[in-house]
């Protein structure tokens, strides 16, 4: 049953996002304008840009978080996992009662829904952690919980908004390695709100390049097959893809300056690899 | 482990305590305070330990209706409280006949519990259970109303509906407040039922505390006052410390730490 702000123009299959001229104003401020896009069933898709160009906003478009004003986002049948910046756990419950959250409001029975959630933690590698309280674990383990209570419905999309920002790089790495190794193997359809490009890159298959607000794609890159290969992360091919990128990205930053003619615009945040 | 830290715990009180005694002795042999005005501490110790009996049974009454009226304000308040959480138009209309009614000195309101209730517990119970069930209403309705936006969000985008949101989110985030109100509400109790024992007690065999210090006042009895006044103390102290302990089982969830 798709998902729509607005009559779908087209049949969209599970699995699948459309984005026809998708747009959001929240008063005075215009945060995504005339986004069009498809996003293929079973792929991974990151969407790049500087802070507060809109991209979260128009994760939560897709995620049916919000709505748009104009034009149509349209998402296919399936099950919606979504992580969000932070970890949302609740702090009563322990790892696998959060994890099976998902399932106890859908009214799954409770032996099926916590078997379910502890194969969910299996998915994740937390499976030591399965009876700690979100107090008695680090930041890395709380957003494995977080990941691990968004796979519990074997969801069709997954939407990710900078899981993983507030984490170390070793562990943000481990994590996005994880995560890769996920979308490998069950192919659901997923969306990453980054503002890292070397995460843009080994995560997605596609990065969409944001401007600064309002949201308008500049560069809808295909990243190598090459940049899946953690061994092969100084590649040139790698290092060719981040730096396309990134000039992608600086160049849809300085047009927006020309245009609005603000010389006080934020530069990007994400880094260069 | 926890039974040394208990005993460490309990040194600070004692010893304060005991200091206060001691000034108290201290003071009644220096000054040469008469009895009536301020008997000793032992000459208290005597006249409790000369003829415990109605003491013992006095205490026994009070904290049954103290116990008793705050079980009424403690179930109460925490329904009125959900109820007034449930909508904001119920709760502007509700709370400040609640507040109202907390802000009416409890002596103002006694004689019509005496008209409705009559001479005797059921109207000891009541001006308990008046004095108690505010600080539980304000404190379920607060923590019902001050759960984390960004977790309303995630029941939002889990599919839930506006009862399991409040059976799953609502109330469990509220737990911690709530048990707040019960120990503020549990220490407030015994006030409420030593001033109803004042003014609508019935004396005898059975009299409760509030009844033996409005008599033992009259016949100058002042260490039999004093006798009394620490039993009712040791009444409050009890619900309370009761109430902190079933707070801290139920609270293991909220507090646990690695």
């Amino acid at each position: 049953m798709p998902t729509t702000d607005a009559p779908t123009p087209t049949r969209v299959e599970p699995g699948e996002i459309r984005l026809v001229a998708a747009s959001r104003t929240f008063g005075t401020v215009h945060a995504v304008a005339a986004v069009d896009a498809t996003i293929a069933k079973g792929s991974a898709t990151a969407l790049l840009g500087p802070s507060g160009c809109g991209k979260t906003t128009l994760l939560r478009m897709m995620a049916s978080l919000e709505h748009s004003d104009r034009g149509t986002v349209a998402r296919g049948a399936g099950a919606v996992g979504l992580c969000f910046q932070e970890p949302r756990l609740l702090p009563w419950r322990t790892v696998v009662e959060n994890v099976a959250l998902p399932l106890e409001l859908a009214g799954v029975a409770r032996d099926e829904r916590l078997a379910r959630a502890r194969e969910a933690i299996a998915r994740v590698r937390l499976d030591d952690a399965a009876s700690r309280f979100p107090r008695e674990l680090s930041g890395g383990m709380r957003m494995r919980a977080s990941l691990a209570r968004a796979l519990v419905t074997r969801p069709a999309y997954l939407f990710l908004d900078e899981p993983f920002g507030a984490l170390d790089e070793v562990t943000r790495h481990e994590l996005d390695e994880e995560l890769r190794g996920l979308w490998e193997r069950e192919r659901f359809t997923l969306v990453l709100v980054t503002h890292s490009v070397p995460e843009a890159i080994y995560l997605a298959e596609r990065v969409l390049v944001f401007s600064p607000r309002p949201a308008r794609i500049v560069a809808d890159l295909p990243t190598p097959a090459i940049a899946r290969d953690a061994a092969t992360w100084t590649s040139e091919a790698l290092a060719n893809c981040a730096r396309d990128t990134s000039t992608a990205l600086l160049g849809g930053i300085r047009a927006n300056m020309r245009s609005s003619g603000r010389a006080d615009s934020q530069g990007p945040t994400g880094g260069h690899a | 482990m926890n039974v040394r830290l208990a005993l460490r715990g309990a040194i600070g009180p004692a010893i304060t305590i005991a200091a206060a005694i001691g000034v108290w002795a201290l003071a009644k042999s220096l000054f040469g305070i008469a009895d009536f005005v301020l008997p000793s501490p032992k000459a208290v110790a005597d006249t409790f330990v000369a003829d415990p009996q109605p003491f013992l049974i006095a205490t026994g009454e009070t904290a049954i209706s103290a116990t008793i009226g705050f079980a009424i304000a403690a179930a109460g308040g925490i329904a009125i409280g959900s109820m007034l959480s449930l909508s904001t138009r119920v709760e502007r209309s509700v709370y400040p006949i609640t507040l109202l009614f907390q802000m009416v000195p409890l002596v103002a309101i006694a004689p019509l519990l005496v008209i409705w209730c009559g001479y005797g517990r059921p109207a000891v119970v009541a001006s308990t259970a008046i004095v108690a069930i505010f600080p539980v209403i304000a404190n379920t309705l607060a923590g019902l109303r001050s759960r984390a936006p960004e977790l309303d969000e995630l029941f939002r985008v889990l599919g839930a509906g506006r009862f399991a949101t409040w059976r799953k989110l609502a109330v469990p985030s509220a737990v911690p407040s709530i048990v707040t109100g019960l120990r503020i509400a549990a220490g407030l109790a015994t006030i409420g039922t030593i001033t109803g024992e004042f003014l609508a007690a019935e004396g005898g065999e059975r009299a409760p505390l509030g009844i033996q210090i409005t008599t033992a006042m009259r016949n100058f009895q002042t260490d039999r006052v004093f006798v009394a006044v620490v039993l009712a103390a040791c009444v409050g102290f009890a619900l309370f410390g009761l109430t902190s302990l079933v707070s801290r089982a139920v609270l293991g969830r909220w507090m646990r730490t690695g």
